[in-house]
């Protein structure tokens, strides 16, 4: 084949890849029309409200029969088993399977999966971890950004599946996150710097009291603020796709049926862009922290 | 006519949506201005200077998820005020 048939070819095939998957997305959409149960079409912000948030009882579909699951008392300890818990359950069962076959060999040559995951495994190392921490640092802090960005990663991307829920998607989880981050950022700052080397290195040298002062409470409030803000981020930017595209399709019942010839391109539009955000914030979130945990042992 | 008195009747019926709509836009003006000039910039910077074309490309995706960040922290409090009424 010459290299015009060549490209012809390569081009027709990313074309009918697209259309394939537009078409694809399109039908995930669809389903919401025709499964969607009496009461929603009356109660269209109580039925919002209801995607998003967290609940004891899990429905797949409506038609399909209810989940309700119960708290798990060990003695004193109650845990409750809610449809978040398990989509944690089944983030962590298919990171799990999918990383660990995938490294198993240990070689230097991957195997067929291992090289699927490799360029994002250097990607993190190489452009999120190495150029914020430096390399030797950065070793010893690699399994936790690994952790971090491949559980945002996978909790984000299984959102993305029609019936499953987004574990980020929950201010409760996210905050575990950052608190992860902010416990990491307390334990290395006390640790390089010392218990009051830890506020003096705060305060530039040669400051006046008053100044140094309010230095030291902007200092402590920006400790705080910037790991609440990590986790908001997370929180806001996942349930903000979901939230868009639930609106525009239960817009559909409001204005019926008129309002479907745009509503279902523009969610698939936002779909599109979701997953783009999805890749980004699990990026944004492992940088920060990185950047961070960076700051937290160095002398201003 | 009592203007005051219109308005406050008005006001105190759709207060709540009227503040969180209007709050909203303005955001959204807010985010659109800050992503747009960060773009503007990493053109304007990969124009200068081409072969660090994917370095800047990375450093104005980090860029615009940090002021969309900022956005969607006062878009979900404006939502917040609709829905929990």
């Amino acid at each position: 084949m010459s290299s015009e048939e060549a490209e012809h070819k390569n081009s027709r095939l990313t074309f009918s890849t697209c259309t394939a998957a537009c078409v694809l997305m399109i039908l995930f959409l669809l389903p919401t029309l025709i499964f969607c149960s009496e009461e929603e079409k009356n109660e269209v912000a109580a039925t919002l409200l209801h995607h998003i948030l967290d609940s004891r009882q899990w429905q797949l579909l409506p038609g399909f029969p209810t989940m309700q699951f119960h708290d798990i008392r060990v003695g004193p300890v109650v845990i409750p088993i809610t449809q978040f818990s398990i989509m944690l359950l089944i983030n962590m069962v298919l990171l799990c399977s999918i990383l660990i076959t995938a490294f198993r060999r240990r070689s230097v040559i991957p195997s067929r999966l291992g090289s699927m995951i490799e360029p994002v495994v250097f990607f993190v190392r190489d452009s999120l971890v190495y150029p914020a921490m430096g390399e030797e640092t950065g070793k010893k802090w690699l399994p936790f950004f690994y952790t971090l960005f491949f559980f945002i990663l996978g909790a984000n991307f299984l959102g993305m599946i029609p019936m499953f829920k987004t574990s980020t998607g929950n201010l409760s989880i996210t905050t575990a996150l950052a608190v992860m981050v902010f416990v990491a950022i307390m334990i290395t700052g006390f640790r390089k710097l010392g218990f009051p080397g830890f506020f003096t290195a705060m305060i530039p040298e040669g400051v006046p009291l008053p100044i140094a002062l309010v230095l030291l409470v902007i200092e402590v409030a920006n400790l705080f603020i910037r790991s609440g803000v990590l986790s908001i981020r997370l929180f806001a930017n996942m349930i903000a796709g979901h939230m868009v595209i639930a609106s525009l399709l239960l817009l559909i019942f409001i204005l019926y049926p008129l309002a479907a010839l745009i509503s279902v391109p523009m969610s698939l539009f936002i779909y599109l862009l979701e997953v783009l955000v999805a890749i980004i914030q699990a990026i944004v979130f492992t940088m920060l922290s990185a950047v961070y945990i960076k700051m937290a042992s160095s002398h201003h | 006519m009592d203007t005051t008195g219109v308005l406050m009747t008005v006001g105190s019926k759709i207060g709540d949506y009227a503040g969180a709509t209007i709050g909203l836009g303005l955001v959204v003006v807010g985010a659109g201005v800050g992503i747009g000039i960060v773009g503007g910039k990493a053109i304007e910077s990969m124009a200068r200077q081409p072969d660090m074309k994917n370095e800047i490309r990375t450093m104005m995706f980090l860029a615009a998820a940090l002021v969309e960040g900022v956005a969607f922290f006062a878009a979900v409090i404006c939502l917040l005020v609709v829905l929990t009424k």
